[in-house]
């Protein structure tokens, strides 16, 4: 038989457990559709509006009107928000109760004369329980920005206080005080060209949504390694422990249940991968340079899976043992990967990880792509998926009557 | 039928399965942990690797600034350097300054000042780039201000030396400028306790209870149903002591946990975890009679139980906007351990679903046995 053949057999066989195999490919399924409806109000942000607004201005003052036109008729111009003005607080907080805006910002009187004479103003965002997801990263966004703003302030009040102190007439500081204010809402609204960004707000607000995806993606993938671990032990304890099979011949199993593991992994994030990309409308650039992140990961959890197979007699145990190592690693990714007082062996163990270079390849090559990380994530991945295959073997042989 | 037999023998079996049993010691310390720690969680240790390639002084001055960020570690070196430890995974972000970055500055311009890299390793990098461009703004801020000093007829150094002085303070004070959040009406009140140890210990305990069911997988087909199925036993009292042990031992787990919480109404929540528990052992049923295998059980366990914890709101809240999922997800039991965490009324709801889980669990776990029996 060819080793195309065995590779074709070891796939019959390993698929051909009906019910594993499918459930390994299918499990993804379920929980990349919850997580999809649980972001769903900032997976629409792609081409739709944001979310809709009211907006109630009782500060008359021109610098405040002209500051919130900038912000307002941008975030409407680029589609993010719509915005209504209303005529007072009660019809804005009825808009949202009512569900027909998302939020109501409203900037009470006298707003600008208290922050400049020093005395602290403080606006009111009213928002929907039903759209409090954006609401509130949208909030974030604009509390941060602000709040720079208004210490801003306090610099233009100390540079009115050194114009007082020269004895400047009324007109001149007058004059310091629109110059320096007018200064501070050009930074304002420019505030996302600093990093060579359009925009006011929501900068990296998704990257929570990046690694919580990448994370799921390699879960899942290492889920879909357990028929692997089961059938392997299985085939070492019933057949090959009890037959002699020839190193060549043992060899040409081996790959072939690398390779076989490898095409069911594959298949599990065949059917994750379309979802993500459909959810984030990921650039095709981005979209392919993923492909050789999963091939490479399909084949380090599939080996991994065929040395952990190889390490157990019993297959219940093979697959604790697969259980515990995967807990472990995703506990490790999720709890662990940004921690700096971690002992320098535990960091070390991080750095190394095949199940964190995975995630990372998936979080960083679907979004924003470092070449040098994508590089170290890829030769970390290969040279687990080497002293797996490796170790594997040594393991296979040694369990096997040759 | 001895089923008085059955439950010594499970117990027995339960205690000394060492991988089973490590679950659910596992699943009490990682629960305290998150009791205890998870109200103090910060956004401490994440490295941050700093290039200054400016020209002039200001690029300095943004240094000095973002140091004083809370919960970043920022490091000074170079481009390589940087490159280097965020590609290593030794760093997860990297600012470089570039070199026009104090000229621009003078001149009025904006474009371009600073390079983000954020590497997307974790959850609390979201507010690492608003951060960054507001401490540019501040460097930028603070020269356009004192350039309108020095535009001030007769003004002196010291003038602007005493400016220097007085900015260093203007950032740590409180800004003029704030926006209150106010969530509208149907909103729920804030909670200030999560409660996430026993609502996470909940979703491990139902793990356990399906991991732990082999017997129910690997006898539903072949043996003890069929067995029992044949002396014309009865299989709700077969599943009772069967699964007692069980749903003892993640109760027991349950009581550190429940010590470490600072709930202030333990008992309430003991009970609600109780019917929460006794439900989960139905639902372990129904999973482990559809898986059949064990290697099948490993697969659905950890899928279903993320699934169901995660629509009943106990992994993380469930999402305002969709209220469709509070109400359906008050099929799980989860959903009623969630209203006794945070003491709504969930006695008659909890007591319901674990009577309809318990009837649909009764119900396949004999569709099974007889399927099997006529093999």
């Amino acid at each position: 038989m060819n080793p195309f053949l065995f590779i074709l057999y070891d796939i019959k066989r390993l698929f051909g457990r009906g019910k594993t195999a499918f459930i390994a490919m299918l499990s993804p399924i379920p929980v990349v559709l919850m997580f999809a409806l649980f972001l769903a109000p900032i997976l629409t942000d792609g081409n739709e509006t944001f979310f809709s607004g009211a907006i109630l201005n009782e500060d008359d003052s021109e610098s405040v009107n002209q500051l919130m036109n900038i912000i307002v008729n941008y975030e409407v111009g680029k589609g993010n928000v719509a915005v209504y003005p209303v005529k007072d607080k009660e019809t804005g907080e009825r808009l949202v109760d009512e569900g027909k805006v998302s939020v109501f910002l409203y900037i009470p009187p006298d707003t600008y004369n208290d922050s400049m004479n020093g005395k602290k103003a403080v606006l009111e965002f009213y928002y929907s329980p039903a759209h409090s997801f954006d609401a509130l990263t949208f909030y974030s966004g604009i509390k941060s920005s602000m709040s720079v703003f208004g210490q801003g302030i306090r610099l233009v009040n100390i540079a009115v206080g050194i114009a007082e102190k020269l004895g400047l007439s009324q007109e001149e500081i007058i004059r310091i005080w629109d110059g320096g204010v007018n200064d501070l809402q050009t930074v304002f609204i420019h505030r996302g060209r600093v990093i060579g960004k359009n925009g006011i707000f929501l900068f990296g607000a998704d990257y929570h949504f990046r690694f919580a995806i990448a994370l799921l993606f390699a879960t899942c993938a290492y889920l879909s390694s357990f028929p692997i671990i089961y059938l392997t032990s299985l085939d070492l304890t019933e057949i090959f422990n009890k037959r002699s099979v020839p190193t060549k011949k043992l060899f040409t199993y081996y790959v072939s249940r690398i390779i076989s593991g490898a095409v069911l992994i594959m298949f599990s994030f065949l059917i994750m991968f379309p979802v993500a990309r459909a959810l984030r409308q990921i650039p095709l650039n981005f979209a392919l340079s993923v492909i050789p992140g999963m091939l490479l990961t399909s084949l380090v959890f599939s080996a991994l899976a065929v040395l952990t197979g190889s390490l157990f007699k019993r297959g219940q145990s093979a697959l604790w043992g697969g259980l515990y190592f995967g807990t472990a690693s995703i506990a490790g990714v999720a709890f662990l990967s940004d921690k700096t007082d971690l002992p320098e062996a535990v960091s070390f163990l991080m750095r190394i990880s095949p199940f964190r270079a995975s995630v990372s390849i998936f979080s960083n090559a679907m979004f924003n792509l470092m070449v040098e990380r994508y590089t170290y994530d890829m030769l970390i991945l290969l040279a687990a998926f080497l002293i797996f295959s490796v170790a594997g073997f040594v393991m296979y042989r040694k369990r096997s009557a040759v | 039928m001895n089923y008085f037999a059955l439950l010594k023998g499970r117990t027995r079996a339960l205690l000394t399965d060492i991988s089973s049993l490590a679950v659910i010691i596992l699943a009490v310390v990682v629960s305290i942990y998150i009791s205890r720690y998870s109200d103090n969680e910060s956004v401490n240790g994440i490295i941050i690797e700093i290039v200054n390639e400016d020209k002039g002084m200001l690029g300095e001055h943004l240094i000095d600034i973002l140091s004083s960020e809370e919960g970043f570690e920022f490091n000074l070196t170079t481009y390589d350097e940087a490159v280097k430890e965020v590609a290593g995974n030794k760093a997860q972000g990297m600012i470089e300054i570039l070199p026009d970055f104090s000229e621009k500055i003078s001149k009025g311009e904006y474009e371009s000042l600073v390079q983000i890299t954020v590497m997307a390793d974790s959850y609390n990098m979201t507010t690492f780039t608003e951060m960054v461009i507001n401490d540019v703004i501040k460097v930028w801020s603070e020269k356009l201000a004192e350039k309108r000093i020095g535009e001030i007829e007769g003004v002196k150094q010291e003038d602007l030396n005493e400016f220097s002085r007085q900015t260093k303070d203007v950032w740590k004070k409180e800004s003029l400028l704030d926006i209150q959040s106010v969530m509208g009406k149907e909103g729920i009140v804030q909670k200030e306790e999560t409660f996430f140890g026993i609502r996470w210990y909940a979703a491990f305990a139902m793990f356990y209870l399906c991991i732990s069911g082999t017997w129910m997988c690997n006898y539903s087909s072949t043996g003890l149903l069929r067995r029992v199925a044949v002396k014309n036993g009865k299989i709700p009292l077969l599943f009772t002591f069967q699964s007692l042990p069980g749903v003892v031992v993640a109760l027991l787990g349950f009581i550190p946990v429940l010590a470490t919480s600072g709930h202030g109404n333990p008992l309430m929540v003991f009970l609600a975890f109780g019917i929460y528990i006794c439900s989960s052992a139905t639902l372990a049923l129904i999973i482990c009679c559809i898986s059949g295998k064990f290697s099948n059980l490993v697969l659905i366990s950890p899928v279903s139980t993320m699934a169901v914890s995660l629509f009943s709101g106990l992994l993380c809240e469930l999402p305002d906007w969709a209220k469709i999922w509070d109400t359906a997800s008050a099929i799980f039991p989860g959903h009623w351990l969630y209203n006794g965490i945070f003491q709504k009324r969930f006695f008659a709801g909890s007591v319901l679903v674990f009577a309809g889980w318990f009837m649909i669990g009764i119900f396949i776990s004999w569709i099974f046995s007889k399927k099997k029996r006529y093999e």
